[in-house]
């Protein structure tokens, strides 16, 4: 998986989300937290932001033979791991677009159309959406429903703040976690539940 | 002075009613603000003065105060929650208002309406949410206060964090009767020698000062330094009197500039009625003074009285009784109780010059007077004294007073009556009976007032407390006092704290109608430099900032 | 019951018939005259032998093959037919994770237009199952000398689509000739894997055998057929003897590409499950080669524990499937390249494009 190849496609989307239906060997499953972008069929410079919130290696009938044998051959491991062929499904959380305008961390006007092809961002890309605005695509994560918020911040955060310090933005680390204690001062729960990630994601600021 | 006189902003206004006061978040630490600390609000034109009457560590959520997550998140993360979560908040109450117009130079100023108050007026309305909330400085004081170079204000104090200096006016200060309290201990009559020596020095009353304890005239040594200090007569010699009680009294040595000696004729029924309690009077005693005063006249049934003999007969006490249809006993006894007073050595039959209208003389025409009670400090001399010489310029000033009004005679002299340990006639039992209740009520409109100075003024007659404008107290311990200090004032419940948990010998509140608003206050000192400034009113008032102890204790 | 009673008759006979010397030769002579009939043949191994489990203590490399096909839709906006074959090549006791091979032909638009009539569903079969084997000589091709090479193919080996003749059929049986002719070469132990079967090659030889002369064959031994003959009779991990294949394509074919099989018990004590085991002539001569197939095919259908199936062609059909998520991609990026060229979806130019796509990916 690059940025330029597409590592997957929408099988159904709404408003809010869209799930990608992916086949590919282990080593290019794409990363928890990672952010991707959908551009949008028929519609030059628009673009969506997502973030790769669930990762599910779909169920397989063979598979359940094979993990109910007692002792399997290496080359029957080897093969189910690098071969086979199994179908991954990625959950991704829109964080909002980028049309002739600008980013926007509003939601985009429409979802975007089944198989559409998911590219991953490069840090550029990365850096530049995340600093736009002031931080407004985080109550998407927080409103995200069955997605682990805190997990989702932690890897976000950290990856972010390495695409933001290669472009000298070193401020943005700090101003997202103050942002995000903001956002959730009523949540003690939440809030802690996601500082607690936080700091165990070691990011530092 | 509409420039930007902002300063630091400490806070912003989070909420709040005219009822229970302002909230405001604090930005600075909490330490920037001490309760009683006058604060000033800005918010759409208008300035809102208040003081601090609250401090509470709060939390956005209870949990992020009672956890210690810095421990578990970490000294970075847990300080960046710990700035968001964890604050602090103040609580104002707001007291006074002024229509202030915008910024010169700003749009707003070009086209405002000019609609400015020229002086700060009570709070009708309440700041913005999040207006900025910043200590006062020493423009505000002074716009609430009073310029203290101004010849009729006189600066009593500075506020206490800043060190602005804070002025009394004394025009109202006269106006209304007033009161100095603290417990014992407080440097009480160090201040009223300090507002006594501005009041004097002013001209703008002439005081009476009853000194039961001999310390205004001449000075005294400070029990607690063995330091002396200066009297009003020692610096303000041409505008005082010291007058001793008796003949030949001298005041620690020192020759007063007259003595005072009453005459039996002065004395009426009230003033014996008044010391019931001292005398040991019975019930019957109000009737049988009526008698004497039907048999001999008010101005004579003392003496004639006293001269009856004990025993039956002709001129006897019993015979007397009889005719006049009194219970002899009664009489008897009472004549014996009376010794007590004619035995005064200041009650004579007959005086050399008639000390009271010299006083009186003294007083209309500005100059004040200390009646040191010298030798004489029982209860009962200091009531009997008072309450005579007291009637007696009330008369003169209600003459006076009338004549001013309506026959174009000379406008009365202000006058203030300064009463040291006040509650002994002032007492819910006594006010009824002495003058001064009635000075305190009524007397104002005669040019009359009270600076009442006592210890406990919770044992003051409280419809006497309600009519004192201007307050100025002292550290006070006991609830009931600090309760009495505060009767018929707003705010009571905020201002109580704040009056017991004063610096017990610094700091004074000052409060009542006669103050634009409550503020704390770090007092004055009576010391060399102040009198020094006080006779060069011309130089800029000057304060050393910031030395915690007492001067008296140096 | 009937059918018991059948399969012990039919047993009993096949034991009698095994003890009897002249049987095979007699067998022969009979079906001389029967030479359509589609039944087992006896070889030289006794026709009720057993053979247990060979111990398997060699390398082998197992290539599978399978085809998948898509037919043309006339209903659908761009039809397409495709043949899409995989080959995985599986080096057992190597560790090393199996390679797989794709091969995706994109069918000639020409042939399936409505104006030059259209290919049936077993042309494009028939044509699939050449590319399986043509696509199987040539992996074979690239394997090492030395190990034992195994390739199987599921299903039958012999061609059964060759029953309906089309104009240039033959050329596609050419191909296949051919390439089993690569195969032979190499000696690759060519096996098709049919599972549960249900031919009765055995039993209809059993019923033969018995038939006096004049008389016309009868069905004595039904519902008995040979799954049922031989899971009454193999133990778990046995195989049957090598029959040969009495049918008219396979005397067809060269003597050397000539089709035999046997049947293999892969099931367990408790559920015997038969497979029958599709081998050409080269291997049946070669008992060594038997016993490599017969083992390996065993160890293959017990990885997946209770579903005896041989491993790697489950995995030759995953890769060779085309699903219909792929057929739509593959749709649209004809289309998308229709709108590239500009081309109206009735053009002639449109069709020829279609030639020259084909997309190979590995």
């Amino acid at each position: 998986m690059n940025s330029e190849n597409p590592f997957g496609r929408i099988i159904s989307a709404n408003s809010r989300e869209c799930v990608v239906a992916y086949r590919t060997s282990e080593q290019e499953i794409p990363r928890f937290g990672s952010m991707v972008h959908i551009p949008v069929q028929g519609a030059q410079d628009f673009e969506i932001y997502g973030l790769v919130t669930d990762i599910q290696i779909e169920e397989d009938g063979f598979l359940r033979q094979l993990a109910t044998a007692d002792t399997l051959p290496a080359e029957v491991l080897a093969d189910n791991r690098v071969n086979r062929n199994v179908p991954i499904v990625l959950r991704i959380l829109f964080l909002g677009c980028r049309d002739e305008n600008g980013d926007s961390h509003l939601l985009p006007p429409t979802p975007p159309l089944t198989l559409t092809a998911i590219f991953r961002c490069n840090s550029s890309e990365i850096a530049h959406f995340t600093a736009h605005g002031n931080f407004g695509y985080f109550r998407h994560i927080l409103n995200a429903v069955n997605a682990p918020a805190a997990e989702l911040f932690a890897v976000h955060i950290r990856l972010t703040s390495i695409a933001q310090n290669a472009k000298h933005n070193e401020g943005w680390t700090r101003a997202a976690v103050e942002e995000l204690i903001t956002l959730l001062q009523d949540d003690y729960a939440g809030l802690t539940a996601i500082l607690g990630a936080l700091g165990d994601a070691d990011i530092s600021f | 002075m509409n420039g930007n006189m902002n300063g630091q902003t400490i806070g912003y206004v989070t909420g709040g009613s005219l009822k229970e006061g302002l909230l405001a978040r604090l930005t600075a630490a909490p330490d920037a603000v001490q309760e009683g600390g006058f604060v000033v609000i800005e918010s759409g034109g208008r300035r809102f003065y208040g003081l601090v009457t609250n401090l509470r560590l709060d939390a956005s959520d209870p949990r992020f105060a009672e956890n210690r997550n810095e421990q578990r998140l970490g000294p970075r993360i847990g300080r960046l929650l710990h700035q968001q979560t964890l604050f602090t908040e103040i609580e104002i109450l707001p007291v006074l208002m002024q229509r202030v117009g915008p910024e010169p130079g700003t749009a707003e100023f070009d086209r405002h309406d000019n609609a400015i108050d020229p002086t700060p007026v009570p709070v009708k309305t309440l700041p913005a949410h999040h207006a900025p909330v910043r200590p006062a400085n020493a423009f505000d004081v002074s716009e609430i206060f009073g310029d203290p170079q101004e010849k009729t204000k006189f600066a009593i104090g500075s506020t206490r964090e800043q060190n602005h200096p804070v002025a009394i006016d004394l025009d109202k200060f006269v106006q209304r009767s007033s009161g100095i309290f603290g417990a014992t201990g407080t440097g009480k009559s160090y201040l009223t020698r300090l507002i006594l020596a501005g009041l004097i020095h002013s001209r703008q009353a002439a005081v009476l000062v009853f000194d039961m304890h001999n310390e205004y005239g001449f000075g005294d040594t400070s029990p607690d330094t063995n330091i002396r200090v200066p009297g009003l007569k020692d610096k303000l010699s041409d505008r005082v009197k010291v007058c001793a009680l008796g003949r030949g009294t001298t005041i620690d040595g020192r020759t007063p500039d007259f003595d005072l000696v009453l005459e039996q004729r002065d004395i009426l029924p009230e003033d014996i009625e008044m010391l019931t309690h001292e005398l040991n009077l019975r019930d019957t005693t109000p009737n049988t003074l009526a008698a004497l005063v039907r048999s001999f006249g008010p101005a004579n049934w003392f003496k004639n009285f006293m001269q009856l003999k004990s025993g039956e007969g002709e001129g006897s006490v019993t015979e007397w009784a009889e005719k006049a249809n009194v219970h002899a006993g009664a009489a008897e006894s009472l004549q014996n109780k009376l010794r007590r007073v004619i035995d005064r050595a200041y009650v004579v039959e007959k005086a050399p010059a008639n000390c009271i209208r010299d006083i009186i003389g003294y007083l209309k025409s500005g100059v004040s007077v200390v009646l040191s009670f010298g030798k004489y400090d029982s209860d009962l001399d200091y009531l009997l004294v008072t309450n005579i010489l007291t009637r007696q310029i009330r008369a003169a000033w209600e003459q006076q007073t009338n004549a001013f009004h309506g026959s174009g005679g000379a406008k009365p002299t202000p006058l203030v009556i300064a009463l040291e340990e006040a509650h002994k006639l002032l007492n819910r039992e006594m006010a009824a009976q002495t003058a001064f209740s009635r000075i305190a009520r009524e007397m104002r409109k005669y040019f009359v007032t009270l600076l009442v100075i006592d210890q406990r003024p919770s044992q003051i007659y409280d419809e006497v407390m309600s009519q004192l404008g201007t307050r100025i107290s002292g550290w006070l311990g006991d609830d009931a006092d600090i309760a009495a200090v505060l009767s018929g004032l707003s705010g009571r419940d905020t201002l109580r704290g704040m009056l017991s948990r004063l610096q017990p010998k610094e700091e004074v509140l000052l409060l009542g109608y006669g103050v634009p608003m409550p503020l704390p206050v770090r007092s004055r000192r009576y010391d060399d430099q102040f009198w020094k400034e006080l006779l060069k009113n011309e130089r800029p008032v000057h304060f050393e900032k910031g030395k915690p102890d007492w001067l008296f204790e140096e | 019951m009937l059918r018991e009673q059948r399969l012990r008759d039919a047993i009993e006979l096949l034991r009698s018939l095994a003890a009897d010397p002249a049987f095979p030769a007699r067998m022969q002579q009979t079906l001389g005259a029967l030479p359509s009939e589609r039944c087992a043949i006896p070889s030289n191994e006794r026709i009720d032998r057993r053979i247990p489990a060979p111990i398997l203590n060699k390398r082998l490399t197992i290539l599978a093959a399978d085809g998948s096909q898509i037919n043309p839709d006339r209903h659908d906006l761009v039809s397409i037919g495709l043949i899409n074959t995989a080959v995985i090549r599986y080096q057992t006791g190597s560790g090393v994770s199996p390679r797989i091979v794709t091969q995706t032909t994109l069918l000639d638009p020409d042939d399936f237009t409505a104006d030059r009539g259209s290919l049936t569903e077993d042309q494009i079969a028939l044509r699939r199952d050449v590319a399986e084997r043509e696509l199987l000589a040539a992996e074979a091709g690239k394997s090492d000398a030395g190990v034992p090479l195994v390739a199987l193919t599921d299903g039958p080996l012999e061609l059964f689509t060759l029953r309906q003749a089309y104009a240039g059929q033959q050329q596609y049986i050419d191909r296949y000739q051919s390439a089993l002719q690569v195969l032979f070469q190499q000696h690759v132990l060519l096996a098709g894997y049919i599972d549960r079967p249900r031919a009765d090659l055995v039993v209809r030889m059993l019923e033969l055998a018995v038939l006096r002369q004049d008389e016309t064959p009868t069905t004595t031994f039904v519902p008995v057929d040979d799954s049922l003959l031989f899971a009454g009779l193999l133990q778990a991990g046995e195989r049957s003897a090598v029959f040969g294949l009495n049918s008219r394509s396979n005397r067809e074919l060269d003597e050397a590409l000539r089709f035999s099989f046997f049947y293999l018990n892969c099931g367990d004590s408790q559920r015997p499950q038969i497979a029958r085991v599709e081998i050409p002539a080269w291997v049946a001569a070669d008992p060594e080669a038997i016993d490599l197939l017969h083992g390996c095919l065993l160890a293959q259908t017990r990885i997946t524990e209770g579903v005896p199936y041989p491993y790697i062609l489950h995995r030759a059909h995953e890769c060779a499937v085309v699903t219909l998520a792929e057929k739509e991609r593959i749709q649209n990026l004809i289309l998308r390249e229709y709108a590239a060229q500009r081309v109206t979806l009735s053009g002639e130019s449109g069709k020829q494009r279609l030639k020259t796509l084909s997309n190979r990916k590995s």
